[in-house]
């Protein structure tokens, strides 16, 4: 598996969408550090990295983290590429096991790059040496909206299985994070879905059903996984 | 002993229905499979590769039965069809690395530097060493060819299954191709299955020929029969081809003959007999211009079988 992973990301690093996810992740902070500036209220320490925390988990989990485990699948010729990578001993299984790894490998990275934004811009901007405190503090959270966004990178995946591209699955993905934020704001309880990034950033605290959320949530996601395995291993390849 | 065996093989894909479709290829053999359409020899790829699973029948490697979407049998098998891509932004030399990377467990014998000196004498034969380092992207057709009979010789097969090989090569590179494929055959056994809708250059080197039309394998046949069936002649040139057809049917009593073009003939009917054939279209005046022996070719033989 290892050794799958390492020719998962020797293959990546040569993609522009690797480096266009390190641009975007590094642009995030700074939309949170403005966001934060424009308030007039001002802001406490830790207010920087809860911004940052809720951006992640209500724009990147169903944009950027999506998009990159999207380009895993249509890396190389798309299908084809996956054809190819068929005609050698590899297990199959392992092969797309070794997609969805690196998928969450890399949103890891790109989590942890967002991480060290703040923290350098803590320190150079407002000379927070807490800001490792509170940071160490919220990293259980940063775990949370990785497991969270995993399953859209997953849903991502089998939509890019099915359509065969990335633009339309990520169009999908955005209008449900524009619909979900709009819910959310109208009906705060009613559109459960909605409530888990602000649940898992600690904006708002826990709803009654916020568990069935997650859930069902988590539940999409093993679902997604299935139809994954059992779609790329055992369909025909006639094309 | 039988290296691949496809047994019975059932498969309908939009306009192809392969039925009952059985064939072998014995160890150390070149067969070289002739279809008459494309779809039908992709189709067929596509099933031995395993990228589709046949309806009905199945195949056999090694002379071991095997789940579909099983991989281990392909650590012996090299494979060069139009399913094999290479990421474009990587060098030719990269991708067959990163493809050598699969094969880590059988091939971890062999030391970075062994590995790299068997890359190199494949991209030497192929006169690709040049372009080793350039990204795929900027390869020409005939050089993404030679990556991909790179790709399938590189993990030394003990099976290759080679789709159209001499597709966009140049004469040269042709020749060394046919060399390697006799080497690979008759000194390390290895067994080669060529799948092909261009007969071209197959009858100078294949053991056992196999032809397909709508579907189906309706002859197949060793190099020895293949030879004895390609018919031999007698082309006769001349600018007076009306009087020379007169002469060799009156005079000759030759009736099966074949007109080619304008001023060539093909004959056929007992050749052992037109060693004269030269003195008596002297003696009846015909101006000939050439004269050689010659026999059909693959291509004419199997439009002849098939009926075109």
């Amino acid at each position: 598996m290892n050794n799958l992973i390492k020719i998962e990301f020797k293959k990546i690093v040569k993609t522009t969408y690797f480096l266009a996810s390190f641009l975007i992740m590094g642009i995030l902070p700074m939309v949170s550090l403005m966001l934060l500036l424009l308030q007039p209220t001002g802001f406490v320490s830790g207010d920087f990295n809860r911004l940052n925390i809720l951006l992640m988990a209500l724009v990147m989990s169903k944009t950027v983290f999506p998009i990159i485990a999207m380009s895993l699948i249509q890396i190389g010729h798309g299908l084809s590429g996956l054809k190819s990578i068929y005609l050698t001993p590899i297990n199959r299984g392992k092969i797309i096991m070794s997609k969805v790894w690196m998928a969450f490998i890399w949103m890891t990275i790109l989590i942890i790059f967002s991480i060290a934004i703040v923290v350098i811009i803590e320190l150079i901007l407002f000379r927070n040496m807490k800001v490792f405190g509170l940071v160490l503090h919220t990293l259980k959270i940063y775990g949370y909206i990785a497991l969270y966004s995993f399953v859209f990178q997953l849903v991502g995946m089998v939509l890019t299985l099915i359509i065969g591209n990335i633009l339309v699955p990520s169009l999908i993905l955005i209008s449900y994070m524009i619909c979900e934020y709009g819910l959310q704001l109208q009906y705060m309880i009613s559109f459960l879905p909605g409530a888990i990034p602000a649940y898992l950033s600690g904006v708002s605290g826990a709803y009654p059903m916020i568990n069935t959320a997650i859930f069902v949530h988590v539940g999409i996601g093993l679902v997604a996984l299935v139809f994954l395995l059992i779609k790329l291993i055992h369909q025909d390849y006639l094309d | 002993m039988i290296q691949l065996q496809l047994e019975a093989i059932e498969k309908k894909y939009q306009n192809t229905n392969i039925k009952n479709f059985n064939l072998s290829v014995k160890y150390g053999e070149i067969y070289g499979l002739v279809c008459d359409d494309y779809d039908t020899k992709k189709l067929l790829g596509k099933i031995i590769t395993g990228l589709a699973k046949p309806t009905k029948g199945r195949v056999i490697y090694f002379s071991r039965k095997r789940k579909h979407g099983a991989t281990h049998h392909l650590r012996r098998v090299g494979i060069a069809t139009d399913d094999v891509y290479f990421y474009e932004e990587m060098s030719g030399y990269e991708n067959i690395r990163l493809y050598i990377d699969a094969y880590k467990k059988r091939l971890n014998k062999l030391d970075t530097l062994s590995m790299n000196a068997r890359i190199e004498q494949y991209f030497k034969l192929f006169n690709l060493m040049t372009s080793k380092n350039v990204p795929v992207k900027k390869y020409s057709q005939g050089m993404r060819q030679k990556l991909k009979l790179i790709r399938a010789f590189v993990i030394e097969p003990r099976i290759l299954i080679l789709d159209d090989p001499f597709v966009a090569l140049d004469p040269v590179t042709i020749k060394q191709l046919i060399q390697h494929l006799k080497f690979l055959s008759r000194k390390k056994g290895v067994s080669i299955l060529l799948l092909t809708t261009m007969a071209t250059f197959l009858d100078t080197f294949v053991d056992r020929i196999g032809l397909v039309r709508n579907e189906t394998l309706i002859d197949e046949m060793t190099h020895e029969e293949l030879k004895f069936h390609q018919q031999s002649y007698l082309a006769v040139q001349s600018e007076q081809l009306p009087y020379l057809l007169t002469v060799i049917e009156r005079k000759l009593n030759i009736y099966d003959y074949e007109v080619v073009n304008d001023t060539t003939v093909h004959i056929v009917e007992n050749l052992g007999r037109l060693k004269t054939l030269h003195k008596i279209l002297m003696d009846e005046g015909v101006h000939v211009q050439e004269m050689k022996y010659g026999f059909d070719s693959l291509e004419h033989f199997y439009l002849e079988k098939i009926g075109e």
